[in-house]
């Protein structure tokens, strides 16, 4: 099997918490992708005798159309990698994932005559617990045994793919998803033990938007998630330094004054004099610990808290600039002037705008953590946002996949290398 | 209890992959400090610390309970502070089954608790089984019922000729018993492709359940590799990764 062949048969997957990106290098730049969810049918109910259903779950992108009552979506509406873990007994989760391989690789069953299956590459959550290995690796056995389309697979964790993706092979990748954060320094391969996971994420922003909402007297809109979350990427602002972006816009009023019309509604939010509390939902992502939150924690919002999954302990109220330096420090010392040389930011809760009109106090993600890695005392920070980050997972996969020489046989030990599926 | 030794012992079992169970709905004389569940099997565990032990009918208390909730779970543990342990003599837990944990700065198991059957469990899985059997009979009944009435209300709009009624009465009974031997068809089917699934040495015999792989005309990218496979110096140092083993052919 020559260079050619991998030319046309390298196959990425990422399983990321919302969206599961998927296909050949044959796409180019860029990937399908589908929901990283599945819907499990009433399989009593008339209507799924009426459509003629056959499949245990649906997924992909006609899943919408099969959705029942809206009393027992929850428990049938499964997404199973909502914070990048699955539980080794979450039957239906499991059964998810293996539909929406199974989706994805008969997507493109359509070969040359050439064709001896497709190289896979995974990519997996960096604190993914070995079980999940296991799992992704038994699921993708008996893929190909329904269709034959896999020759060999293997998993990579996602911040790995990302640096692959922007060419990076030292520099951290900092992915910050749904429902948590991880910091993952690279030095040609994860340091695994340098690797800090914060139990935070976009659902933690989202709490703290619902809780505003609450305050301000919304609090019938404050329990709709779906519109909490719209209306924290669109009034949300990330502080340069919060107490100054408060003073300002108490102090300038109209200037800093939000409405939000949600769409297709009469409902229009107005924070009015409470304005200023948008800047707490950029801040809560870097740093919880500000003593401005702790009147939210004592009214009984939900403090993150510390957690340990597998291995990994998950830290609830680090401050950002702190979880970077204390990875950084688990690294050699040589190597840690690299690693802030260039920092990866990736995942969708670091993407935030920075309004041209408020730039004397509201920044951007990248600003935000050279400003608190500045004020630690750290010098020579370079960061930049992944331009493209719902593709790069995907695309650090592929090259992965194509690069990675197929007699590189898979160890668990190192955990990396091909798993012959047809050995 | 001290906070510290819950917390270890939940990091210990949630690392092998258990879930924390909730005891709201059990009796007080059988709840366990904490209990953890991992497909079918249950694990009580009781904190035996220093305040315990100090109270003379608390700690009995505390035996008694452990003993009698083997009962109830498959395997039960008794949690001991490392200070404690080597006044406490494990032989008579070994006796009963109990398996014992000892709390230091991590969580050790010192004695493996001995796993039970447990026979009220079984009777009430033979029960559940009975009513949900019934259940499936009943949603047959009750899907049959509703095609029935759908069709019925059809119907009332049709003028039909007596003889033309007995025919499609005839041809409704024959289609209701096509569509009962299909379900049980596809039952069947779904049953085998199960057991097929789970078979690696079948696997190799039989392939006929392969989706076809259509050949058709792949788009192999002319010359330019997409943009972040150009320059990009990762693929230097992935292809110079070697193994021991045979080439995949």
């Amino acid at each position: 099997m020559s260079e050619k062949y991998k030319r046309k048969y390298t196959f990425g997957e990422d399983y990321g918490t919302s969206f599961y990106k998927f296909g050949p290098i044959t796409l180019g730049e860029k990937p399908r992708l589908i929901e990283n969810r599945g819907y499990f049918p009433d399989k009593s109910s008339v209507i799924y005798k009426l459509m003629g259903i056959t499949r245990e779950v649906i997924v992909g992108e006609k899943l919408p159309s099969y959705l029942e009552s809206k009393e027992d979506l929850a428990s049938r509406l499964i997404y199973p990698m909502r914070n990048g873990v699955v539980d080794k007994d979450d039957e239906k989760a499991w059964r998810v994932i293996e539909e929406i391989t199974g989706y994805g690789l008969k997507a493109f069953r359509s070969v040359g005559s050439d064709f001896k299956g497709y190289f896979v590459t995974a990519a997996l959550s960096s604190i993914a617990p070995r079980y999940m290995y296991e799992k992704i690796i038994e699921i993708h056995r008996k893929v190909d045994w329904e269709t034959g389309l896999i020759r060999a697979v293997t998993i990579i964790p996602q911040p790995l793919a990302v640096a692959i993706a922007h060419k990076a092979p030292t520099c951290i990748v900092i992915e910050s998803g749904h429902g948590n954060t991880q910091i993952c320094p690279i030095s040609r391969y994860p340091i695994r033990s340098a690797i800090i996971a914060l139990n935070r994420g976009g659902s933690d922003a989202d709490i703290i938007t619902s809780q505003i909402l609450y305050d301000a007297g919304y609090g019938d809109i404050a329990k709709e998630e779906a519109i909490v979350r719209r209306i924290k990427e669109a009034i949300g602002l990330i502080p340069k330094r919060l107490n100054e972006a408060i003073r300002e816009a108490k102090r300038n009023y109209e200037k800093y004054h939000v409405k939000y019309k949600i769409a297709g509604t009469r409902i229009e939010v107005d924070l009015g004099k409470d304005s200023w509390t948008r800047f707490l939902i950029g801040e809560y992502i870097f740093n919880p610990k500000d003593e401005m939150f702790e009147s939210y924690f004592k009214r009984g919002m939900r403090r993150p808290r510390d957690m340990k999954i597998g291995e990994i302990t998950f830290r609830g109220m680090m401050d950002l600039g702190e979880a970077i330096i204390e990875s950084v420090e688990k690294c050699p010392i040589e190597l840690q002037p690299y690693l802030y040389n260039r920092i990866i930011l990736s995942g969708g809760n670091l993407q935030w705008k920075a309004p041209p009109q408020f730039k004397d106090v509201a920044v951007d993600s990248a600003t935000k953590i050279k400003i608190l890695l500045q004020e630690k005392g750290v010098e020579g920070i370079i960061v930049e946002t992944a331009p493209e980050p719902k593709y790069s997972v995907w695309r650090g996969c592929i090259v992965y996949g194509y690069a990675l020489p197929k007699d590189y046989k898979w160890t668990w030990e190192n955990m990396e290398g091909w798993i012959d599926l047809h050995a | 209890m001290h906070e510290d030794v819950t917390q270890k012992i939940k990091v210990y079992f949630t690392a092998e992959g258990y879930k924390e169970l909730n005891l709201e709905n059990l009796h007080e004389s059988l709840k366990p400090d904490l209990a953890f569940k991992m497909g079918e099997k249950t694990i009580f565990i009781n904190i035996i610390d220093l305040e315990v032990v100090k109270d003379r009918s608390r700690f009995l208390k505390k035996l008694m309970g452990t003993v009698a909730m083997s009962d109830i779970c498959e395997e039960v543990y008794v949690a001991i502070p490392k200070i404690l342990a080597t006044s406490i003599d494990t032989a008579a837990f070994k006796e009963h089954g109990i398996g014992m944990l000892i709390i230091d700065k991590t969580v050790r198991k010192v004695l493996e608790a001995e796993r039970r059957k447990i026979a009220a469990k079984e009777d009430l899985n033979r029960k559940f089984e009975t009513i949900e059997t019934r259940l499936n009979h009943l949603e047959k009944a009750v899907a049959n019922l509703e095609t029935e009435l759908i069709r019925l209300e059809n119907l009332k709009h049709i003028q039909v000729n007596p003889p033309e009624d007995a025919r499609i009465n005839l041809l409704e009974s024959e289609v209701q018993d096509l569509r009962r031997n299909m379900e049980r068809i596809v039952e069947k089917l779904a049953e085998i492709e199960r057991k097929l699934l789970g078979t690696k040495k079948i696997k190799e015999e039989v392939k006929i359940g392969r989706l076809p792989i259509t050949e058709g005309k792949m788009k192999i990218p002319s010359g330019e590799l997409p943009s972040y496979l150009q320059e990009n110096p990762w693929l230097e140092i992935l292809s110079s990764k070697r193994g021991k083993s045979d080439e995949i052919k």
